[in-house]
């Protein structure tokens, strides 16, 4: 197999994009759903304690810095029960590509064109995801690093449009139901945020240059994305308050409908959605590089391009199947989804590290 | 291969995407305003359409109306809406709405159901204003001819804006904020009430933009109470004046007080801003409203020296006075009268106090005619426009 590598930076940005990917737009409903005004604490809370499950990642990541998970699990658990692990891991990865395909189809079906079929979307999206897969780790990486800046300059300037709106007193008062939903508000950010990352296992440390830089960039990319979903979170809550949040399908796309300033800037959400699709697209993409080189890695194929087209078009039929409907999607997402990806999220790297110590492998 | 590849793939996005789920400007009916009355079984919608050729400068003169105002029934306003298709030419196409008109009868029956349609549909942006109909029905309102602004659903976005601005008693709200003020318990909300003043009929014909002086006109004339979702009041204009001070809606307004001996001073009140906050003191609670303002002399129709520092003084006081009897009223009005927290002091105090609040939120709206409620003003002249003292007196 050829080996691609990347820079720390590049590194950096992919964590970050990977961070704020899907929760941009959803999170925020969810979590100010089941913590109201206080799901910025929550929010707060978790970006803390991801911090200690990055350094988890990269623990694993360092019982062999050439290697990927999917190797890791082979050398630690052994040849036959590791390929067995990676097979359900690359069954994981390769489901949530397909479910935030149907996200992205879901969204632009439900808020941007009503009379398009969401299949469409899942499509030519699906397209976009297999072209990324096939030119490789390291050309991807490059687009993200264009569209780094072009996302915090939206970003910075979404920020100052919606502020004049902002109504602080929608925070009080500040702990009202106690601290045990802010638990709960804090295992869904977290489940949506850095459990997910261990994906990024795949390609860190070994398609690293620097592999010393890229662990502080893992970091650093974590802290930034995290920062962008407090942001959003405490803005959702401040601006469109916490009873709209929490009834909205997508608010933070409610949010940026709002913003007008001068009767002239106005009606600009589309640009937040292109932030989010910008986000999303590096996530599902690299779910879906994990599975593909996961699969190629299991079954010992140089080439991994050989799966790629075979397994994308079964990923754009999966995002049609996984969900039924949008009611289906939000009970996954509150439950069996959080044990999911806490199994590979935080189980299975925990599991490698007790099981190297033991067979004393380093 | 390669090559190919790219090929198809090109070829496919050619194939999905392009004109899908277009829709071109001809082939929408552009609705600026919607009224909602109730029906015998549901509800009747009239959807206020632009005429894009006649609202154009160039060549707007064919006689034609500029919007032409469509009614349909249905027993959900969804319904109504799609209903509405056998009579327009086109589509409706919603995303640019600017006021939404509840008519009387339907504000008295509740309001709730019908605004769902509202948050929910992808088309609808949250940006336009809601009003209610006074003594007439949505329908009506949707059907006067206005002078100066040829779709009559922006000037009554304007000048609601612009009332909202410089005179006071109107306030505007967005959807978004509604829906929320009347889902909360114990929480209800105003709308700004609109009235045909003048002869109804005529304002149906094109006489009424023909005439100088218009025989029907739009007007808003004041706040309307709902107690949750229902319609049980109007305020006087003062009333609303008042009812803005105590929710830090005034941007600039004006108010005219008397002279020490004879004639009278308008005062431009050009900055005011209310804080309001609550406590609960051995399970009762109050409220503390500290209004500040700073005013200009706008217009002196008396003899009297501005130059001195009594004056100010004297000014100052009347003023305050007369924010306190405004207040005051609007006060003695919404809690004796109404019944209703329009004003959000529940809101308040759940902010401040939520463990006594948990207390006595059931018994709220028992309380709330009683609350005690201390309003302090605070005035500073600060200008007397481009004179000292009147030349005339």
């Amino acid at each position: 197999m050829e080996n691609q590598v990347i820079s720390a930076r590049q590194f950096t940005i992919i964590v970050t994009f990977y961070a704020i990917g899907t929760s941009f737009l959803i999170l925020p409903g969810t979590i100010v759903g089941e913590v109201k005004q206080d799901a910025w604490i929550s929010s707060i809370l978790a970006v803390l304690i991801s911090l200690v499950i990055v350094k988890i990642f990269i623990a694993t990541g360092n019982i062999s810095s050439n290697m990927s998970l999917v190797e890791i699990n082979r050398k630690v658990l052994g040849v036959w029960i590791g390929n067995v692990v990676s097979l359900t891991f690359v069954f994981f990865t390769f489901m949530t590509a397909g479910e935030l395909l149907y996200f992205v189809s879901d969204f632009m079906n439900t808020s941007i064109m009503h009379d398009m079929s969401a299949y469409s979307f899942s499509i030519l999206f699906g397209l976009i995801i297999i072209l990324g897969c096939s030119l490789g780790l390291e050309t991807f990486s490059r687009s993200a690093e264009i569209l780094f800046p072009l996302f915090f300059i939206f970003f910075i300037l979404f920020i100052f449009l919606i502020s004049p709106q902002i109504r602080i007193e929608d925070i009080q008062p500040v702990l009202e139901d106690g601290p045990k939903p802010i638990l709960y508000g804090v295992l869904l950010f977290i489940s949506f945020f850095s459990l997910p990352m261990v994906s990024l296992l795949m390609i860190f440390p070994v398609s690293l240059r620097d592999k010393k830089e890229a662990r502080k960039g893992f970091y650093i990319g974590t802290i930034v994305g995290g920062v962008v979903l407090i942001i959003i979170v405490t803005l959702c809550i401040l601006v469109l308050n916490p009873n709209n949040t929490a009834h909205s399908r997508y608010p933070g796309y409610d949010l940026a409908k709002l913003i007008t300033i001068g009767n002239f800037i106005e009606r600009i959400e589309v640009i937040m959605a292109f932030m989010w699709i910008v986000t999303i697209f590096f996530k599902t993409l690299i779910y879906y590089y994990a599975s593909v080189i996961g699969l190629g890695q299991i079954l010992k194929i140089k080439n991994y391009r050989v799966l790629n087209l075979p397994l994308g078009f079964t990923l754009i039929l999966l995002s049609y199947f996984i969900h039924p409907d949008i009611l289906h999607s939000d009970i996954y997402n509150k439950g069996p989804w959080i044990p999911f990806v806490a199994t590979y999220g935080l189980l299975l790297p925990l599991l490698l590290l007790v099981v190297a110590k033991i067979r004393k492998i380093n | 291969m390669r090559k190919t590849l790219i090929f198809l793939f090109i070829l496919f996005a050619l194939f999905i995407s392009g004109c899908g789920g277009k829709r071109e400007l001809n082939e929408l009916a552009i609705v600026v305003g919607m009224g909602i009355d109730k029906a015998e079984d549901g509800y009747e919608v009239s959807l206020q359409v632009v005429n894009p050729s006649e609202v154009s400068s160039k060549q707007g003169n064919s006689g034609r109306s500029p919007v032409v105002t469509y009614h349909a029934k249905g027993k959900s306003v969804f319904e109504a809406i799609r209903q509405s298709t056998t009579v327009t030419p086109r589509k409706p196409y919603f995303s640019h709405i600017q006021i939404l008109v509840l008519g009387e009868e339907l504000a008295k029956n509740g309001i709730s159901e019908s605004l769902d349609f509202f948050s929910r549909d992808h088309e609808l942006r949250s940006d336009f204003y809601v009003i209610v109909s006074d003594e007439t029905t949505a329908k009506d309102i949707l059907s006067i001819y206005t002078p100066l602004d040829k779709i009559p659903a922006s000037k009554m976005y304007n000048s609601l804006e612009v009332s909202e601005k410089v005179w006071a008693p109107t306030s505007y709200i967005h959807i978004h904020d509604l829906i929320n003020e009347i889902s909360k318990k114990g929480q209800s909300a105003v709308l700004t009430n609109i009235r045909i003043d003048g002869e109804a009929d005529l304002g149906k014909e094109r006489i009424n933009i023909e005439k100088i002086d218009p025989p029907a006109k739009l007007k808003y004339s004041g706040l309307a109470v709902f107690k949750q979702d229902k319609l049980v009041g109007l305020l006087t204009e003062d009333e609303s004046k008042g009812y803005n001070y105590l929710k830090n809606n005034i941007n600039n307004t004006l108010g005219v007080i008397a002279c020490p001996k004879e004639g009278n001073l308008s005062i431009e009140l050009s900055k005011v801003k209310t804080k309001v906050k609550g406590k609960v003191k051995n399970g009762v609670p109050s409220i503390h409203v500290n209004i500040n303002i700073k005013q200009n002399v706008g217009e002196v129709n008396c003899s009297i020296d501005l130059s001195k520092e009594e004056t100010n003084a004297y000014i100052n006081k009347k003023t305050e006075d007369r924010v306190k009897t405004i207040v005051g009223e609007a006060l003695d009005t919404i809690q004796k009268d109404y019944q209703v927290d329009v004003l959000g002091f529940g809101e308040v105090i759940h902010r401040t106090d939520y463990k006594e609040w948990r207390k006595i939120e059931d018994k709220w709206h028992e309380l709330f005619p009683y609350l005690e409620v201390n309003v302090s003003v605070e005035v500073k002249t600060i200008g007397s426009g481009t004179k000292i003292n009147s030349i005339l007196h």
